[in-house]
């Protein structure tokens, strides 16, 4: 099921991306927790009147029951602006038989496509690889209603996946330039030293950006058994190479050193309040979507 | 167990390539992955590691290569056959001449065939038999067959032939088919021929069951029929010997006649002691024709009671002189003017054109030699030096004369070859197409001295001396006079019209150029048969008629042979009668034979194949799903 598929659409209109720090200026319909205005759809709670507000909002059936002022609170609805990152780096094309980057574009075009029906501004970056060219990303400007989400596929399908991953050096590039922070929603394998990616996180973070990463595994990183039982390893992004005898006691060994991985880039996330979700390209794009990212709270219904 | 093959064995190098193939394909790919970083806590391979290790698909592939280079060696286990099957005969059956010879109210060719039917009666169902017929040559006429019905009706086509016998190449035969297949036959020879003529060893014939019939002696033949008449004399100078000899034991008395062209021209009646000869002189032949011999005794054999042969016209013939000395053409001049039937023509080098010869002239050609060939028979005497026919390597001179070719017609009657007069000659360069016919030696080697030859469909002869003036005539050298007759009588051209006397068993060849297109023959029996070879087997006395379109021929065949006419028998111990054999049961032989078994491997590397195929695609679309 592709992301063009009707049925995939129909299914991603329920969804949003819950929101919980981010600001927005603009009124819209993503309701912002613990922030209230005296207007909106959403009741929250009552505040005393005080001087100033306007006696429009005074709830006079409370008045009548309590006898005290008392003005109806509101959650409030913003327009928050939504930075799609994609690590475009070597790794996420390897091995050829997961199609990991094809996975990564769909579930960011998706993922897109949910913000954009949500009235939310977005948008989407590339994360390549400074020596692969002289600019750290590329991206399309904010793209700010439903209609240019036909702007986000075209824009995908010209990437691909080359050199080493630089993801904290082109996140700090990204948010140096520019003025709106929001949610940041970094689609990435994270397949490289804990420091690259925790130190991107961090800056997103210290920028006042709500981020959210999203894990990126192939299937056949999960089970190398379907790849290979013997063989010449070779890294697509430093060029090393090792050979490696699958046998049980290895197998082992990397399934500890891949859980090992996941649990260090989990726990960074949940120490600093990231939400985390996990993406394998064994699961369809439809059941990671509608199933398993909003099991993991990166997406909401509506 | 073994193989059948072992020129296969070094297809098993082919496994060590495809181990070779694997190494290289392991050295070359390489898994790609998004980074080792999570690699680096699995222990890498060590280099002993690294080297080959079998996968399944090369234990596979490596099985499949095994089982097709297994079937190539052809390779067998030894299996025990028990086999039924009879005895094998050889029956050698004399068809000669001389099996013709009556033997009371039948003939000695009836009573063989009559032992050979009981033995093919006398054989048991499996028996095999193979027949072979002998006269002048051996001829199989049927391989190893269990047909016995068919071997009796290819016995009864068998007739006797008017030819002599070889009987020991027949019986040879027989020999060399005998242990083949590793089975022994038995050999029956069917004659009236003492097998003391074999000229076999002895352990060779000793286990040959012998079958000799007929004891009659009582034969008178015409032993030979010779008529002298030189291409130079007339049907009326010629003169004929009839010789008749009596091969019985006692006295024999006959009538020979002769006739001219179906005429009877003489006549005489005559007995004969035991064993003995007596010469017929017939002459005084009032014109030219077919002569036939015929003796009309009461006697066993009447193949050799007739002869045949044939009195020819003398015909006008020319001699060519081309020579520039005087005295040699005066000599030839009288050397002609005595001998009837030859005229001379004499010419100059310069006056001298091919085109004035017909194909019945002969031409001497004295120190010259034409640029062109000459279109008829040629005697060239001293070829001048730098002439295109006999290269002149040198002069020599006091040759004296070491060797010559015995029998050769041009020698014929010649006593002293070396008392040839030779003062000087020409040392030639041997042609291809000649032959030496009389030589000397020097030190550089053998110097022909007369060539004989055939070159563009005519005789060539050639004198490597000079006659020298006055030789021929001179009456001290009647040797070279009798040399030059010679050759000019081999030179002469033969007759077209005349027959050819031919010897009953002989094959008589056609000419060069002439094909067998369209040749019909007729034999002496009146049967027409059309010729598809390039010969004719001759196996009848009497007259034979070649007619086509291009060739025509008439040959005259007679039998002339001692040994056939000669039809007494003395040994009774080879003329006792064989018991014919019994019927054998047929008996059960068990050996071990090798049974192959390489058709199952091929069809286990065609399962295999099909396995691994169907894997694959197994493979191929779980792995699109």
């Amino acid at each position: 099921m592709s992301i063009t598929d009707p049925a995939l659409l129909k299914r991603l209109d329920r969804l949003r991306v819950p929101v919980r720090a981010a600001r927005g200026h603009r009124p819209a319909e993503t309701p912002i927790p613990r922030t209230n205005q005296l207007w909106g759809i959403e009741f929250e709670s009552y505040k005393d009147y005080t001087s100033g507000d306007d006696f429009r909002y005074v709830d006079w059936n409370a008045v009548g029951r309590l006898d005290q002022l008392l003005v109806k609170t509101f959650t409030a609805e913003r327009e928050i602006p939504f930075h799609l990152f994609l690590d475009t780096s070597a790794s996420m094309g390897a091995p050829a038989v997961d199609h990991k980057f094809a996975f990564a574009t769909d579930l960011l075009a998706a993922l897109s496509y949910v913000v954009l029906i949500n009235n939310d501004t977005l948008r989407v970056v590339a994360l390549s690889s400074p020596e692969k060219n002289q600019r750290p990303f590329l991206s399309l400007p904010f793209l700010r209603h439903r209609g240019q989400f036909l702007r986000v596929p075209p824009f995908l399908a010209g990437l691909t996946p080359a050199g080493k991953t630089y993801l904290r050096e082109t996140v700090r590039a990204y948010i140096e330039q520019t003025k709106e922070p929001g949610v940041a929603i970094i689609v990435s394998d994270f397949l490289t030293e804990p420091p690259q990616y925790e130190e991107a996180l961090v800056f997103l973070k210290a920028r006042d950006y709500e981020v959210k990463a999203l894990h990126v595994l192939g299937a056949a990183e999960l089970d190398p058994t379907r790849l290979f039982r013997r063989g010449k390893l070779y890294d697509v992004e430093d060029h090393s190479e090792r050979w490696i005898s699958l046998t049980q006691a290895n197998l082992e060994r990397y399934r500890e050193a891949l859980q090992a991985h996941v649990d260090a880039l989990q726990d960074f996330c949940h120490r600093h309040q990231i939400v985390y979700a996990r993406a394998s390209t064994a699961s369809s794009l439809a059941t990671v979507m509608t199933e398993e990212l909003p099991r993991a709270g990166l997406l909401a219904l509506r | 167990m073994g193989i059948l093959n072992p020129s296969a064995l070094p297809f098993l190098s082919f496994l060590g390539l495809l181990v070779l193939i694997y190494l290289r394909e392991r050295w070359r790919k390489r898994i790609e992955v998004p980074a080792l970083l999570l690699w680096m806590q699995v222990r890498e391979d060590k280099i002993r590691a690294r080297r080959f290790l079998p996968s399944l698909l090369f234990l596979a592939q490596a099985l499949l290569l095994l089982l097709l280079i297994s079937g190539l060696l052809h390779p067998y286990r030894p299996v025990t056959v028990t086999e039924t099957r009879g005895d094998r005969w050889i029956l050698v059956m004399d068809i000669s001449a001389s099996m013709q010879a009556r033997e009371g109210q039948t003939r000695r060719f009836e009573l063989a065939l009559d032992q050979a039917r009981q033995v093919v009666k006398a054989l048991g169902s499996l028996d095999e038999a193979m027949l072979i017929s002998v006269a002048t040559r051996p001829q199989l006429v049927s391989g190893f067959t269990t047909d016995h019905r068919q071997l009796l009706h290819l016995l009864e086509t068998l007739r006797p032939l008017d030819t002599g016998t070889n009987l020991s190449l027949g019986v040879e035969l027989a020999l060399a088919q005998r242990d083949r297949q590793g089975r022994q036959a038995k050999i029956h020879v069917f004659t009236d021929l003492p097998k003391g003529t074999l000229g076999l060893p002895e352990e060779q014939i000793k286990d040959l069951v012998y079958h000799r019939v007929g004891k009659s002696d009582d034969n008178l033949a015409i032993a030979a029929l010779q008529l002298y008449q030189n291409p130079f004399q007339n049907y009326s100078q010629a003169q004929a010997y009839v010789l008749v000899r009596n091969y019985a034991y006692r006295p024999k008395g006959a009538v020979l006649t002769v006739l001219l062209n179906d005429k009877p021209i003489f006549r005489r009646d005559f007995s004969l002691p035991a064993r003995e000869v007596v010469s017929f002189s017939v002459k005084g032949f009032d014109g030219p024709g077919k002569l036939i011999a015929r003796l009309e005794p009461e006697d066993a054999l009447a193949v050799d009671n007739q002869a045949l042969a044939w009195l020819a016209e003398r015909k006008q013939r020319r001699l060519v002189l081309v020579s520039s000395v005087k005295e040699l053409r005066e000599e030839l001049e009288r050397v002609s003017n005595s001998i009837p039937g030859l005229s001379l023509t004499a010419l100059t080098p310069e006056t001298f054109t091919p085109t004035m010869l017909n194909e019945q002239d002969i031409v001497l050609f004295h120190q010259f030699v034409p640029g062109t060939a000459v279109p008829a028979n040629s005697l060239y005497v001293f070829p001048p030096p730098d002439n295109p026919l006999f290269p002149v390597v040198a002069e020599a001179a006091d040759l004296h004369i070491l060797d010559w070719r015995e029998g050769h017609e041009i020698l014929h009657n010649l006593q002293y070859v070396e008392a040839l007069p030779l003062r000087k000659a020409r040392v030639l360069a041997l042609p291809s197409w000649a032959q030496v016919l009389i030589s000397s030696r020097t030190r550089g080697g053998e110097v022909p001295l007369a060539l004989t030859g055939e070159k563009d469909g005519h005789r060539v002869v050639c004198l490597a001396f000079d006659l020298g003036k006055g030789n021929l005539t001179n009456s001290d050298n009647l040797t070279l006079l009798l040399l030059f007759l010679n050759t000019l009588r081999w030179l002469l051209p033969h007759d077209p019209t005349a027959p050819l006397l031919v010897s009953s068993g002989e094959t008589f060849f056609l000419p060069a150029g002439v094909t067998p297109d369209s040749l019909h023959l007729t034999t002496p029996g009146g049967i027409e048969k059309v010729v598809d070879t390039g010969s004719v087997e001759v196996d009848q006395i009497g007259e034979y008629r070649l007619t086509g379109s291009h060739y025509r021929a008439t040959l005259y065949a007679n039998l002339f042979d001692e040994a056939e006419s000669d039809i007494g028998r003395r040994e009774d111990d080879d003329a006792k009668v064989v018991p014919v054999n019994e019927v054998h049961p047929p008996q059960e032989l068990s050996h071990t034979v090798p049974e192959e078994f390489g058709r199952w491997l091929y069809y286990g590397a065609v399962l295999l194949l099909l396995i691994e195929w169907f894997y694959a695609l197994w493979r191929y679309r779980r792995a699109s799903e």
